[in-house]
């Protein structure tokens, strides 16, 4: 069971704008096993919904994905490129991004899928919301008949598509089955009366209805890696609920991995087998649920957890992160912990480039990994950095 | 800055009838309140033959914020929570009910009174990106307040003085006189406002200086003694900058930082900039909405603890707008729940948490995913749907279509859980959205044992004979049927949403 499905290497991916390069993701490390839901938490612009646009190569200019490796386990497709792409091959395991584009393009959806934070936004407004969930299945579709020919649909929408289906009706590029798979989708996703709800547009949906319709959509190609990115956060906590269910339920049944990005730390608590924290573009601390939440090594880590409200058990005074998220342009960064700014324990030896290092360990067999000096050493005050402010140590 | 030290001076109440020992303590007293939105009622509406519709916003109700307190306001996104915020400071038309801040009805103040009341109670907007105008400096948006309102002016009640400093050669006695208004630049303390001069002989003759930008000293030699006199030589533009600067730093940026625009800023820092506007006239109230809710966990904090220790130090009295409830856990001294424009359950935050009363309150703090590894893998039994259109709310209760706990009429015998599913059907039928074909298809009986298997007896038969007359597709008759038999309490009664004499509200049958 403890197999990889993903195994992310070195992942770093580039901005180059007016004002610079910025560093939005920043040599990721990371693994997705088999049935297991992997959590990345971060604040906003540490890099966590970059990450999920590069492991599918979604990103756009002026970015760039300028190194790494996201090795995805298919024995078939690695059968298949071992000689014409020897380099993207390695046993099962074949590197997304040195294959192929046509192969790249076919693996989004039944390799990867993904659902947005945005479902207003994601789904288009003129399109029947089942239409567009049965064009994801007719992409499938047609992509598994011919694996050459992965065209989407090329007619227009509107009026004079409206016109042509009128005299041509051969012409529809979604065939029935894939209306009807859209339909049993909707069902399966839990919206009811699921035929109607197929012919409505986005707009007559609510916001939760919309979440589980862009769920259905990333379902279409049958996923082994689903990458949901803040699929909850733009929803009320009751509906988040109820989202948040339909997705352990889905992952369970459908055996899929899920890859789960939020700011949210207790949608990661209630999701999440294992976790990755997210800061400045690094992954700066990552290991199980338990050895994340309860033994933070990583300052940051810890200040995080320190800063959200306990809703049980408040505290007379929250001890939050002082300063601000630093820049991220490449001229501004400089080789040192990106947090030593704003890091109540920094040392000298934090003004170096830090590697992962390994942290103690609850769990067997789950890594926890450390970006930071702490990992090995105790903090030592005599070694503090005169810059740094040191607020108050949070404390616990 | 004046401190407004929470006293207890007797308040002569509104025209509402309430307990003595509510009046002596509330700030803000609001009754009744409602807003509603038309929509359409235009002229195309008109033409087309269409009718106006409202959007029943705020509904009815009813608290006190009392002074010095953090009334939280919570509820799901459309609950009417920002637009109770809205109104009661005026900044929106109320369709019904009163308002009183101080006593004093806030609908029916005049232009004299509203400026007063402006000054007073203040609010921070949720989106710290849209709510600073992007070409003024970030000084100036933070002195608009005082430069519309005409600030800084003098206060007659507060004294002036100076503290004097005689340097080496000055052998004359000296006098000090200082400016009446010299309180609009120095920050009064027990009443008096006081200044430093110091007085020391210059080359030819003595020289008095104060250490301060917008004051000035001038020396006058008279025959036995000096005269100082200090006046105040900045502009008020310059004060209220000074001003501005100041509030700057009370929030934790930096004077320095008065010319620059809000783009400079980050998200939190905004946020900071919007928290200083409000205090820059020195209320006594603010309506905070959702000031927290755009901003990083890690800034958040640091914003929450600068709303606590702004209030301490002012003795502010905060309206607190929000839907995170760990926050509002954290930050509120009593909480009100609101769903579908109304208030469902009011009272102090332990209870509200601890030990809720109301379905909707426990559903809500039930749904909250905890940062802590005890929630792995929790299930969280969720409310079915979505909240109801507030165009076309239910009737009586609102939370009705999706309590879980919606009570069964007394004289029929029926389990909770089947109820619910009972009263599901219901809506289903009378919204008219049940297909006949599907029940047709299997037949009335065995589609009711598919989809309320625990129904049995006199209940079951009723169900069946609804279900048939929907297969005939006569909707009307079938929800007649249903009603005639499972029509409860919480449709037909609207649950009693009056503050009792704590001050607590629980909207809920349940409770009677």
């Amino acid at each position: 069971m403890a197999d990889e499905i993903l195994k992310v290497r070195n992942l770093t991916t580039r901005f180059f704008t007016e004002e610079g390069q910025v560093n939005a993701v920043e040599g990721v490390d990371f693994d997705v096993r088999d049935g297991e839901v992997f959590g990345i938490v971060g604040e906003s612009g540490s890099g966590k919904s970059v990450t999920a646009l590069s492991l599918i190569d979604l990103v756009e200019t002026p970015g760039r994905i300028t190194e790494g490796e996201v090795w995805y386990r298919d024995a078939e497709l690695a059968d298949e490129h071992r000689d014409s792409h020897p380099e993207a091959v390695d046993g099962d395991y074949v590197d997304v991004r040195q294959l192929p584009e046509t192969t790249r393009r076919w693996l989004r959806g039944p390799a990867f899928a993904t659902i947005f934070q945005d479902p207003m936004s994601s789904l288009n407004p003129t399109i029947p919301v089942g239409e567009q969930i049965a064009e994801a299945v007719e992409v499938q579709r047609r992509a598994r008949a011919n694996p050459r020919r992965t065209r989407s649909r090329t007619q227009g929408y509107g009026l004079g598509r409206l016109l042509i289906d009128s005299v041509i009706p051969s012409r529809n590029y979604v065939s029935d089955e894939s209306h009807e798979r859209a339909v049993e989708l909707l069902d399966r996703v839990g919206i009811p009366d699921p035929e109607q709800r197929a012919e409505e547009y986005p707009h007559e949906f609510s916001g939760g209805m919309l979440q589980r319709a862009m769920v259905a959509q990333a379902l279409a190609g049958e996923p082994d890696v689903l990458i949901a990115d803040e699929p909850t956060t733009a929803l009320d906590v009751t509906i988040q609920a109820q989202i948040l269910n339909l997705l352990t339920e889905l992952q369970e049944e459908e055996d899929m991995s899920v890859v789960l990005i939020t700011h949210n730390l207790g949608v990661i608590a209630r999701m999440c087998q294992r976790v990755g924290v997210m800061y400045a573009g690094e992954v700066v601390e990552r290991g199980s649920l338990e050895d994340v939440f309860e033994n933070p090594v990583h300052p940051y880590t810890e200040g995080l957890l320190g800063s959200i409200p306990d809703l049980e058990d408040p505290a007379p005074r929250l001890s939050p992160i002082e300063g601000n998220v630093p820049s991220l342009l490449d001229s501004e960064m400089g080789e040192k912990c990106y947090f030593a700014d704003r890091c109540p324990k920094a040392m000298e030896s934090c003004l170096h480039r830090i590697d992962e290092r390994d942290a103690p360990s609850t769990l067997d067999g789950v890594d926890h990994k450390v970006r930071c000096v702490l990992a090995d050493r105790e903090y030592d005050e005599s070694e503090a950095l005169d810059g740094a402010t040191a607020p108050e140590v949070t404390d616990d | 800055m004046t401190e407004t030290a929470p006293d207890n001076a007797d308040q002569p109440g509104s025209a509402t009838d309430r307990t003595a020992a509510d009046d002596a303590d509330a700030l803000l007293e609001v009754r009744s309140l409602r807003k509603h939105y038309q929509d359409g009622g235009g002229l195309l509406d008109r033409v087309l033959g269409r009718e106006a519709t409202s959007v029943k916003a705020v509904d009815g109700i009813d608290f006190d914020v009392r002074r010095g307190e953090t009334l939280g306001l919570v509820g799901e996104s459309g609950c009417g929570k920002s637009t109770t915020g809205e109104t009661l400071l005026r900044l929106r038309e109320a369709t019904g009910g009163t308002v009183a801040f101080d006593g004093e009805e806030v609908f029916d103040m005049d232009d004299e009174s509203i400026a007063s009341f402006r000054r007073r109670a203040q609010i921070v907007f949720q989106d710290p990106f849209s709510s600073l105008d992007p070409r003024m400096t970030v000084g100036a948006i933070v002195a608009e307040g005082m430069r519309i309102h005409g600030l800084p002016e003098s206060d007659p009640t507060v004294a002036t003085a100076a503290e004097l400093s005689v340097g080496d050669g000055i052998d004359r006695m000296v006098e000090v006189t200082v400016a009446d208004d010299l309180d609009r630049v120095i920050d009064a303390d027990d009443g008096v406002a006081r200044v430093p001069v110091s007085v020391r002989m210059g080359e030819k003759s003595p020289e008095a200086s104060v250490d301060h930008d917008l004051l000035g000293a001038t020396v006058e030699e008279r025959e036995a003694d000096l005269h100082v006199e200090v006046t105040v030589t900045g502009s008020k533009g310059e004060i209220r900058r000074a001003k501005a600067g100041r509030l700057l730093e009370r929030v934790g940026l930096s004077s320095d930082q008065v010319d620059r625009y809000p783009h400079e800023f980050s998200g939190g820092q905004r946020q900071r900039v919007g928290i200083a506007r409000a205090l820059a006239l020195d209320p006594e109230f603010i309506v905070l909405d959702e000031p927290v809710s755009a901003l990083d966990v890690s800034v958040q904090a640091q914003v929450l603890n600068l709303l606590d220790d702004l209030q301490e130090e002012f003795g502010l009295t905060y309206l607190f707008i929000a839907h995170d409830l760990s926050v509002v856990r954290h930050i509120c001294d009593r909480v009100a729940v609101m769903y579908l424009g109304k208030i469902a359950e009011l009272g102090p935050t332990d209870q509200i948490f601890e030990n809720p009363d109301h379905p909707y309150t426990k559903a809500l703090l039930e749904s909250v995913p905890r940062a802590e590894v005890a929630e792995q893998g929790r299930r969280v039994a969720t409310l079915a749907g979505d909240v109801p259109s507030p165009r076309n709310p239910p009737s009586g209760c609102r939370f009705r279509t999706r309590c879980p706990k919606v009570i069964p009429p007394e004289d029929i015998e029926i389990e909770q859980s089947t109820f619910r599913e009972v009263m599901n059907l219901r809506e289903t039928v009378e919204a008219g959205s049940l297909d006949p074909e599907a029940v047709q298809e299997v037949g009335a009986q065995r589609y009711r044992e598919e989809e309320l298997p625990a129904l049995d007896g006199e209940n079951a038969a009723v169900v069946d004979s609804a279900l048939e007359a929907v297969a005939d597709g006569d909707h009307a008759a079938a929800a007649a049927t249903l009603r005639e038999r499972f029509e409860t309490v919480c449709e037909t009664t609207e649950p009693d949403a009056t503050p009792d004499a704590s001050g607590d509200v629980v909207a809920c049958h349940l409770e009677d």
